[in-house]
């Protein structure tokens, strides 16, 4: 359980993305309900934030966390990127919303020893959470179907998260230079982080270049978010079971 | 004519290879290798030895530090040849973004608009200029063929400038490596326990000496903050104190020191009956007769053994971080004291903290301290490696603010007063408003033209 300050804000910002959600959902003061929602994820983000730097949690080894920041991103981004249908944006609103509460609930997940214990290492594990949650909102903009939208708006998605993807691998090769003197120590949590980057960016230029063709589009960005979903919630997860050896796991 | 058809050629396979490194089919092929060498790491890394799965202390396990291999492998070698290309690429991507020019060729299925208006060659490329400044884009000329004159328009200033700045980055960090592997050196880990000397530095030119170690328990219980001073000399002069923090890089003496963990040590002294200090041998490490033995306990030994010459004892010491039997949670070492002469087992202790042993009449004073694992290097490639860091996130801001923009413009005179104007662009740029705007401006002005004429 989540204790002090940052638990009692982080705790606010949910009920309001709530409401915010809800407004929205229910069509009375919706534009009201899309400030609200993304006032209240990013108070959340950044309550969130300060709290793993306090507790000195990362994210890539909490999966809660990871979630949490993942879908509060989402439901921010829903907002202030390429807005979707509105009932997509109170969707994320509310899962977010429910995802945080998880967060508050669950007990916490400090770094092993090897405690990249610095503001670069969390920058880069926010970072990557940015992405993969820039990559859920536009999730929302490629229907299952082939609905009547013009456009699929994957490219400012896939782009927006290849730069905080890059982010995250600059912060991360400074964190661990800082550390262990050499920016990439050929470790599999590094690869896997690598390849989500590799996956978003190759989205990104095969919706750029096939962009009249509306399902490569549509199937680029899911597979770009379903890769870099796979690495943020799983990477260490599948690390651990197979056994490989991790820095970010010693200690 | 012969000569000619020849020249031809091999303009037209220039055109087309220039026309294959911009375009966004090669970009796909070389992040789709880049994809499999990344799964192919995951893999490799699968294979690093057991020592490297179980750090020996805490915070580190050196063996999964080797960015480079051995350079004669057919794997480096593939490695060396897939970065040189990446180089190579990048290279030419950067010329075509900065240089005036260089532009890559009309890509294949570009979409082509064309339009007839009532002005000279050089009039109209003044117009056509005009249009395209007006949403942002800069018209350079990419000279003539024929009656025809030629140019690209890009976005102008920084925002068409930014994003090469990511090929520029991507230069410079293989100049870094390349850099590094010339002219950097890194040192192996070296364990130091308190009052011990070891040589450090390319060819040893730098010893240090661990003076002292401050420890800073964690508010919740976790591993304690390890900060060591280390008394630097070279060539025997002393060359100064350093302070290196555990996983926090420090430098001094023309060399990067970094600290990559630390782990449990005992400091062991013995007295006689008359109280006078007895001399300790250990009979692994060091074998010098010492009146203090500090003896560090590391993944690779974690059992010692100390011979007391003067007393006829054998001092037998394991270190565990922790003994689930015997219900002890945290690092417990297990002190046995023999006699030497026939091994008769005079003590059996488990010790979690210092204490005093007192064995016929001989006194044993243990107490718990800790050693560090310090590395140097010389790393005359690290600023490179940050500025190309810097230059791809700059070129990677450039690419999502400021998009990739391009129109080739072609403006032939044709019969009568009116000029041909042609522009290209690419498939997905057919619809773009951008697009729409310069048309729009440029057909406004050319009816303004004819009407202005009375046509």
């Amino acid at each position: 359980m989540a204790g002090g300050t940052e638990s009692l804000v982080v705790g606010v910002a949910a009920v309001a993305m709530a409401v915010g959600a809800l407004q929205i959902a229910a069509r009375r003061r919706a534009a009201q309900g899309r400030w609200l929602l993304a006032a209240g994820a990013l108070v959340c983000l950044l309550g969130m934030v300060a709290a793993t730097v306090h507790w000195g949690e990362d994210a890539f080894l909490s999966t809660v966390t990871a979630a949490a920041g993942m879908l509060t991103f989402a439901a921010f981004w829903s907002v202030a990127l390429v807005p979707p249908m509105p009932r997509a944006q109170a969707g994320y609103g509310l899962l977010a919303a429910g995802a945080v509460a998880g967060y508050l609930m669950a007990p916490r997940y400090l770094t092993a020893t090897a405690v990249l214990h610095d503001v670069s290492y969390g920058l880069s594990a926010w970072a990557y959470v940015a992405g993969a949650g820039v990559l859920v909102a536009g999730l929302a903009h490629t229907p299952l179907s082939d609905g009547s939208s013009e456009d699929v708006a994957a490219n400012p998605h896939l782009s927006l998260a290849t730069l905080c993807l890059t982010v995250s691998l600059a912060a991360q090769g400074a964190a661990t230079q800082w550390a262990w003197g050499s920016y990439w120590v050929g470790d599999p949590a590094e690869y896997l982080r690598l390849l989500g980057w590799i996956g978003v960016a190759l989205g990104w230029v095969v919706a750029a270049e096939f962009g009249r063709h509306r399902r490569a589009v549509a199937w680029s960005l899911r597979a770009a978010a379903g890769v870099v979903i796979v690495v943020l919630l799983g990477s260490m997860a599948l690390i651990q079971a197979l056994g490989l050896p991790s820095l970010y796991l010693a200690g | 004519m012969r000569r000619t058809t020849l020249n031809r050629r091999i303009t037209l396979l220039g055109a087309e290879v220039w026309r294959a490194v911009a375009s966004r089919r090669l970009a796909i092929v070389v992040l789709a290798v880049a994809l499999a060498v990344s799964v192919a790491g995951v893999v490799a890394s699968s294979r690093l030895t057991e020592a490297a799965r179980v750090p020996g202390y805490y915070g580190v396990a050196p063996l999964l530090a080797m960015p480079w291999g051995e350079g004669t492998s057919p794997g480096s070698r593939l490695a060396g040849v897939g970065l040189g290309a990446i180089a190579a690429l990048s290279l030419v991507r950067l010329l075509q973004a900065w240089v005036v020019g260089w532009g890559a060729t009309v890509p294949r299925g570009a979409q082509v608009r064309l339009h007839e208006v009532p002005w000279g060659v050089e009039e109209t490329w003044r117009e056509v200029g005009a249009a395209l400044a007006a949403t942002g884009l800069r018209l350079e000329s990419a000279g003539a063929r024929g009656d025809a004159r030629l140019g690209l328009a890009r976005r102008s200033g920084l925002a068409g400038r930014l994003s090469g700045a990511f090929y520029l980055g991507v230069l410079l960090l293989l100049a870094a490596s390349l850099v590094a592997q010339g002219w950097g050196w890194a040192g192996e880990p070296v364990e130091l326990a308190l009052g011990e000397t070891r040589a450090f530095g390319e060819h040893g030119e730098v010893t240090a000496r661990l003076e002292q170690i401050e420890i800073t328990p964690t508010s919740d219980d976790g591993i304690p903050s390890l900060a060591s001073t280390l008394r630097l000399s070279r060539e025997g002069n002393v060359a100064g104190d350093v302070r290196v923090n555990t996983l926090r890089r420090a430098s001094a003496a023309g060399l990067a020191l970094y600290q990559l963990g630390y782990g449990p040590a005992a400091r062991v002294a013995a007295r006689g009956t008359d109280g006078a200090a007895l001399r300790l041998q250990s009979m692994a490490q060091d074998p010098e007769p010492r009146t203090v033995a500090r003896i560090s306990f590391s993944g690779r030994q974690q059992e010692h053994l100390l011979a007391l010459p003067e007393a006829n004892m054998v001092v037998r010491m394991v270190h565990y971080p922790s003994l689930e039997a015997r219900g002890i949670a945290g690092p417990v070492l297990h002190v046995r004291v023999e006699r030497g002469i026939d091994g008769l087992s005079l003590a059996d202790e488990f010790l979690t903290e210092g204490r005093q042993l007192r064995i016929n009449g001989i006194t044993l004073d243990i107490d718990f301290e800790y050693y560090v694992v310090v590395r140097a290097a010389r790393e005359p490639h690290l600023p490179i490696a940050a500025l190309g860091a810097t230059m791809v996130l700059l070129g990677m801001i450039g690419f999502v603010a400021w998009p990739d923009r391009r129109v080739w413009v072609a403006v032939r005179a044709r019969e009568g007063a009116e000029t041909l104007c042609q522009f290209a662009v690419e498939p997905r740029e057919a619809s773009a408003g951008w697009l729409a705007g310069v048309e729009a401006v440029l057909v406004e002005r050319a009816c303004g033209r004819r009407d202005g004429g009375g046509n």
